[in-house]
């Protein structure tokens, strides 16, 4: 495993997250309690599963010479306020789950200007068909969609096994669990702090 | 914040415009001891209008589901005319 440019160790932080991210979702999921025995046995695998993917990781990037000549390239990440909102989420693709129009064009709006692809699900159902098959690095979820809440889509993938951060983002100040979702943006919201939110939870990449 | 940032005037006309609509829909639903459209706009409203810069709007929103909740008929209808008066003078001034 080589680091050695910007793009590398966002690949690296990808493939770091996607096991931890899974680990964390997961351990939410059985806080919720009351699985069925069956569901609570594959949801315990998949832990073990992705934990010894993030072991291999680790083990993959220690040995690696490359990371030890190099420290420099891993400690300079910098603050969302320090960077170019115009490029800080370029490349990633967003799945915002929105049933109003109005959020969707302007959340759309603000998504794009900061370089990222952002696709569309209006229902809960239809969040997670398109998260399974779009894989997109972040879920933005609103609660009160139609079919599934935006914590019963969230549920429902996390015991699909999608590991990539859920962010509820709903007017609700108070919401009751998380349900596998990785935190909360607050409506309303202007276009950087959305823009900012977004890129701290891909940084993170794990539950708060 | 980024000048990409600031919502277009487009944008914001045709948040407006779609209100108006909404008032019209409630003011018809709420004649007939309707409030869930009511209750689910006012929601909507409180969490949307501050992202489009009209605060202010926000603000109603958050009296409209209130109102909603109340089953304040008379709250509701009176907020909505205050409203729409409000969203068509900016209208105007966005034009």
């Amino acid at each position: 495993m080589r680091c050695q440019s910007h793009s590398d160790l966002i690949d690296l932080k990808h493939e770091i997250h996607t096991p931890v991210g899974a680990i964390l979702g997961f351990a939410e999921v059985l806080a919720q309690g009351e699985l069925p025995e069956e569901d609570r046995k594959e949801v315990l695998a998949a832990v073990r599963k992705n934990g010894r993917e993030l072991m291999r990781l680790l083990d993959e990037l220690f040995d690696s010479s490359n990371l030890n000549t190099t420290p420099s390239n891993i400690v300079s990440s910098k603050s969302a306020n320090q960077l170019d909102l115009q490029t800080l989420l370029q490349g990633i693709h967003v799945l915002l789950v929105e049933d109003s129009v109005d959020n969707q064009e302007i959340f759309e709006y603000f998504l794009k200007s900061a370089g990222a692809t952002v696709s569309f699900a209006d229902d809960g159902e239809l969040a997670v068909q398109q998260a399974l098959l779009l894989q997109p690095d972040i879920i933005l979820m609103d609660m009160q969609i139609p079919k599934l809440t935006g914590t019963e889509a969230a549920q429902k993938l996390r015991l699909s096994g999608f590991a990539a951060p859920i962010v509820i983002l709903s007017g609700y100040t108070r919401i009751e669990g998380l349900a596998g979702c990785n935190g909360h943006i607050a409506k309303p919201v202007t276009g950087a702090s959305l823009v900012q939110e977004v890129y701290t939870y891909l940084q993170r990449g794990n539950l708060s | 914040m980024s000048s990409q940032f600031i919502v277009p005037a487009a944008a914001q006309k045709k948040y407006l415009q779609r209100r108006l609509i909404d008032l019209e829909k409630i003011n018809i639903e709420v004649s007939f001891g309707k409030f869930d459209l009511a209750k689910k706009i006012g929601h909507q409203i409180k969490g949307s209008a501050a992202t489009f810069d009209f605060p202010a709007l926000a603000e109603f929103g958050n009296r409209l589901e209130f109102a909603a909740e109340a089953e304040d008929m008379l709250v509701i209808l009176n907020e909505s005319r205050i409203m729409r008066d409000r969203i068509r003078k900016i209208l105007n001034d966005l034009m």
